[in-house]
């Protein structure tokens, strides 16, 4: 069957089978930032946004996505041109073997949209769902902080009228 | 998980949805968010109805009830402003209770209605909040719509055979509602989950004894019994008489993970804080 869909801004048209999920049909398009983990949901690696929600592209089947906008996590930023959420955990450190990473700066992506000063607590609530065996969720939770700080400094999202500096220290102190 | 859909259809009206289903020759299931596709017993499935062409994601307010279209999310569900009160406290635990942000962002409340699974927290919440579904069913080849209390217990689900989940309604009024589970993390299958709802005087209490298997479902009647007794002067012995009608109320469902009589103790003492909860009382003493 055909499916058109938006992905990373620009309009696609695809082949998939009824049974397949969004994961396998973005992958095999060249979007290997769309990592395969559980498929059940649970470990948040093939996280993307659709419609700007985040959502396990495991559980979502390809045809349910027609129609809609896809981002995943090359249309977030890449090498050249990185977008403030990746360098944030670059510079926090909060990387080892990268696997679920992109499905961390998804979820930071929709966190920080929707929250712009979230604090601590539903930082580690949003990436929760994105368990890291290498990292542990410290120095992730440092990068979404401190990102959400210079994305607010841009001017990039607006703030909510928490205290950012306060979470933001509590955090890292 | 191997799927063997072969189909897959997106009907825009209600009539064509449930014909489909109702074709002899389709081995044809509704997809609302589609969480539980994966998740084991719909290998024999060829047909998939998806429901995001049908207006069904809406949230309104007619007269003293709140209507929550079935494919609302549980995502929604937690930043709903209408849904905002404390009479609606247990629904949003509840949908927070659910795996992680990604997964309650595709969920939706008419297939946490519908799906016979045991990690279900959002059920009791509904029960104890007086939710009632609003049904379409074919009848002689006609659409007919219906309103029924929500299923409690697992013969009351033949009522949803065949149906399609057009809206949850849920009175409104001033109240309260709390919910108690245990499980150690959110992706974890509580032993158990119980929901409480005050309005005025009346109280209602849901349970859900889970586990590896189907969950126990039902209302803690004689519990709520009790509770209407004391018209607002509660005795001392208070907790001691809500936990012997809640484990009246309770069965001993075993199952691998704990015994029927340690699931069952359990649920009585969740029963007894969702209650203190709603009635304001310390949960612990």
């Amino acid at each position: 069957m055909k499916i058109e869909l938006e992905v990373n801004g620009a309009r696609a048209c695809w082949e998939c089978e009824p049974h397949e999920m969004l994961t396998e049909v973005l992958r095999r398009n060249g979007l290997l930032g769309v990592k395969r983990g559980c498929e059940s949901g649970d470990c948040g690696a093939c996280s993307v946004l659709l419609d700007g929600e985040e959502v396990p592209s495991c559980l979502v089947l390809a045809a349910q996505a027609s129609g809609h906008a896809i981002t995943t996590i090359e249309g977030v930023g890449d090498f050249d041109d990185p977008h403030a959420i990746q360098l944030a955990f670059v510079d926090a450190t909060a990387v080892q073997c990268g696997y679920c990473t992109p499905g961390m700066v998804i979820a930071t992506k929709a966190l920080l949209e929707e929250r712009p000063s979230p604090s601590e607590r539903e930082v580690r609530e949003c990436l929760a769902g994105h368990p890291c065996r290498c990292t542990g969720h410290k120095k992730p939770v440092e990068a979404v902080l401190a990102a959400a700080a210079t994305l607010r400094a841009r001017g990039v999202v607006s703030d909510s009228g928490d205290d950012p500096i306060a979470d933001t220290a509590r955090s890292v102190g | 998980m191997y799927l063997a859909l072969e189909r897959y259809s997106r009907p825009a009206s209600v009539e064509e949805c449930l014909r489909i289903l109702a074709d002899p020759r389709e081995r044809a299931a509704f997809l609302s968010g589609g969480t539980d596709l994966n998740a084991g017993g719909h290998e024999a499935l060829t047909h998939v109805v998806d429901l995001q062409a049908l207006p069904l994601g809406g949230v309104s307010v007619a007269g003293e009830v709140i209507a929550l279209g079935a494919r609302v999310t549980l995502g929604r569900v937690r930043r709903e402003p209408a849904l905002a009160g404390s009479l609606f406290g247990a629904l949003r635990e509840a949908a927070a209770a659910y795996a992680v942000v990604a997964v309650q962002n595709r969920s939706t409340l008419g297939g946490r209605v519908v799906v016979d699974r045991p990690d279900q927290d959002v059920p009791p919440a509904l029960l104890a909040l007086g939710a009632r579904l609003r049904l379409a069913k074919l009848d002689g080849g006609r659409v007919v719509e219906s309103v029924i209390d929500l299923p409690e217990g697992r013969e009351a689900r033949a009522a949803l055979d065949g149906a399609l989940v057009i809206e949850i309604q849920i009175p409104l009024g001033e109240g309260v509602s709390a919910l108690r589970r245990f499980g150690r993390t959110a992706v974890d299958v509580p032993l158990a989950t119980v929901a409480a709802a005050r309005r005025g005087d009346a109280v209602r209490v849901a349970a859900n004894q889970q586990g590896s298997g189907a969950g126990d479902l039902r209302r803690l009647r004689s519990l709520e019994a009790l509770a209407a007794s004391w018209s607002g002067a509660r005795p001392s012995s208070w907790r001691a008489d809500a936990r012997a009608a809640a484990l009246s109320d309770l069965a001993a469902y075993e199952d691998p993970w704990a015994t029927g009589g340690y699931r069952q103790d359990l649920s009585a003492t969740l029963a007894v804080r969702a209650l203190a909860a709603v009635i304001g009382e310390p949960e612990i003493v």
